[in-house]
This record gives C-alpha cells, structure tokens and sequence, in this order.
C-alpha cells in the first residue's frame, strides 16, 4: 500500500470507527465482539477502499460492510449454537454494556426493549432512529427497497412501543 | 407529544457510544499490521479453539473458587472470607481526567468530552481491581498534589469516584467516601504512571 492511501485509510478510520464500533455494539450488545468486527470491518476497508466509488455517503458506505460484517458473526453463532429459539437474534436477557448502562435507566431500558425484537426490527430502529440515517441510505445498507424500510419501521415502533409496555411501568415515562 | 420526544431523546442518546481510546489505537496498529491470510477455515478453527479454552478456563477457576469457600485459607492475611468474595465486584471501565483541586469531583457528567480518557485495558483494570478490592492501604501517604479524578464503573454496583495521585514514583488511590488511601503495587506503579503520561501526551487533559 502507497503512503497516499495508508494515509487515506488513517483519515477514514480516525473519522468513522468510534461510529462504526457504537453501531456494531448497538448490534450485537458485547464490546469485545464490536472491537473485533470493527476491525474485520477497517479490514475489510483497508483491502476494498479504492473501490468506493461515492455514490453514497462514506460512512453509509461503511456501516454496510459493518452490517455484512455483523450478520456474517451471527450466522457463525447460530451454526455454533445447538439451540436456538429466534433466527440470528442476540439473547435479550444478556445485560447491556457498561457504555450503554451508564447512560441512565431510560437508555438502559429502551436499549433492552429493542433486543428484545426479532432481528429485522433491531436493524431498522438501530439505522432509522438511533444512527439517523434517512430512507434511502437505510434502504442501501440493508439492501431492501425503500417502501419496506418504511413500512419496517413503522411496525417496528409499534413492535418497541408494545414491548415497552409489557416490561413495565417505569417504562411508560419513556414512551 | 412529550412521550414521543422524550423517545426520540433516548434514541439520541444511544447514538453516542463511548469507546477505549487505548483499544482504538490497538485496533488500527492491528490492521495495518496484518496482512491478511484466506481467513474462513483457521478463523472458524481459532474461534472454536477460543472458546474452548475459555470453557476450560471458566472450568478450573470455578473449580478453585469452590474450593477456596469451601476450604478457605487461614494463612496471612490475604485469606478470604466467604463475604468479601462475594462483596467484591469487578472494575469494568474507568474514566480518568486531572483534577481541578482536591475536594471536587469533575466526573459527573459527559464523560465523553475532551479531556476525559476512557480506559479498559485489561492490566489497568487489573490493577485497579487489586489496589482498591485488595487491603493495600497506607498510612502516611503523602498529600494530594496535582491529581486526576478517576471514576471507577463496576458490574453490578454503583460507580465508585476516587482521587488518584502520584508521588515519587507512587501511585495512591482515595476513594471520595472514605478516608483511607490504598497504594498501588510497587511493581505496577511504574506502568500505571506510564499509562498516564501517554494519555496526557494523547489526550491532553
């Protein structure tokens, strides 16, 4: 690799892991394991840079080889694991990160809440209401068409709103 | 309306993740360092030969924690009691930033501003975990002079806020709420305190 492009990489990987690395422990609730596939992600980045061709956002760009990255772990687990109850799906009883606890009860509980929903819903909520990103840059890192990311979300609020509900009354302050 | 605010505010909240700036650096020095073998069959090979030596590890130190509570040492004072195994709680994460004077904590909020360093390398953790769980403490430690806040996060209690300090190639801990000061290892000062000064260099508190 030419210094041009070591430096080139540097830049994005200053720029973009802290986010990348805050969207994979979204997903996958263990800081070790985003450490990890934040790595094989700016891996992933350093081998296929030159073939960003802009025609996204860089980061859009990123936290689709971030997502493939992600869902390519929990198929591992999954093909690991004898018993599964949920497709692909993180346990939710497993305690949130320290990063997320200290955010407050409120973070604490609402984080809960979405890894208790199935999968596609988890994805969704993570892109649409926590990373902000609009339709048609979720549309692109998930690889579905723009009306599903909307109707997706849509049941996935009520899917969240529903769950929050159920786990109690504390919870009613945040809905 | 206000509910639905007040959602949209927790998802903000959750935009922003802190993470290790020392883990941050050891990621990158590690891609740039590897070069990349054809990975699936030895990755899925050493992901199984990590976890089973994480079983077997988990397996032998359950096995000797049994036998301590069962058969506690009465040897010197580093025995443990049933208690204080149970009482002590892993350090999961700390926050290190200096001092503004010697009475106030500056770590109260927005732990992921500039000037706060976020630590969870894993001999630092083990350091602190021995300095304050252990029974270290000194007596006629020196005073407080030029010292960081350092807010100690564990799994399953409540964090912990303490002063730390330097002198003479010593590092003490006080904790906010109590009076006694813990020292760190001879033998481990001096990392700690190196530790230190690279994140001053990095950071600049």
């Amino acid at each position: 690799m030419s210094d041009h492009y070591s430096i080139h990489f540097q830049k994005v990987y200053e720029e973009y892991s802290d986010k990348v690395y805050g969207y994979l422990l979204l997903l996958t609730g263990k800081k070790e394991v985003a450490e990890d596939l934040t790595q094989e992600t700016f891996l992933r980045v350093y081998k296929h840079i030159h073939q960003f061709n802009g025609e996204s956002q860089i980061f859009t760009w990123l936290v689709k080889i971030a997502r493939n990255v992600a869902i390519d772990h929990l198929r591992r687990g999954r093909r690991l694991r004898f018993f599964s109850l949920d497709k692909f799906s993180i346990e939710s009883c497993q305690p949130s990160p320290v990063e997320i606890i200290v955010k407050g009860e409120k973070t604490s509980l609402l984080y809960k809440g979405i890894k208790a929903l199935k999968l596609s819903y988890q994805e969704v909520l993570i892109l649409r209401k926590i990373k902000e990103f609009s339709i048609r840059e979720t549309a692109l890192i998930l690889g579905w068409s723009e009306s599903k990311v909307k109707i997706t979300t849509s049941r996935a609020m009520a899917a969240l709103k529903k769950e929050l509900k159920r786990r109690g009354e504390i919870i009613e302050e945040i809905i | 309306m206000k509910k639905s605010f007040e959602l949209e505010d927790s998802f903000k909240s959750l935009s922003h993740i802190p993470r290790s700036e020392i883990q941050k650096r050891k990621t990158y020095n590690t891609i740039v360092r590897i070069e990349r073998p054809d990975r699936p069959v030895h990755y899925i090979a050493r992901n199984w030969t990590g976890s089973l030596l994480t079983f077997v590890m988990i397996l032998v130190c359950s096995a000797y924690l049994l036998t301590e509570i069962k058969n506690p040492s009465q040897e010197g004072a580093a025995a443990l009691n049933t208690a204080e195994i149970y009482a002590a709680s892993e350090i999961v994460i700390t926050y290190l930033t200096k001092s503004d004077s010697a009475d106030h904590f500056n770590l109260h909020a927005n732990l992921t501003r500039k000037g706060v360093s976020i630590i969870d390398e894993a001999s630092w953790l083990a350091t602190m975990n021995e300095t304050i769980n252990g029974r270290n403490s000194v007596k006629n430690a020196p005073d407080l002079e030029d010292g960081y806040d350092l807010l100690l996060i564990y799994e399953g209690r409540k964090p912990d806020k303490c002063k730390l300090w330097i002198s003479e190639g010593n590092v003490y801990i006080q904790r906010m709420k109590e009076q006694r000061v813990y020292k760190v290892e001879a033998s481990k000062a001096g990392k700690v305190i190196s530790m230190i000064e690279d994140m001053e260099k990095q950071i600049q508190f």
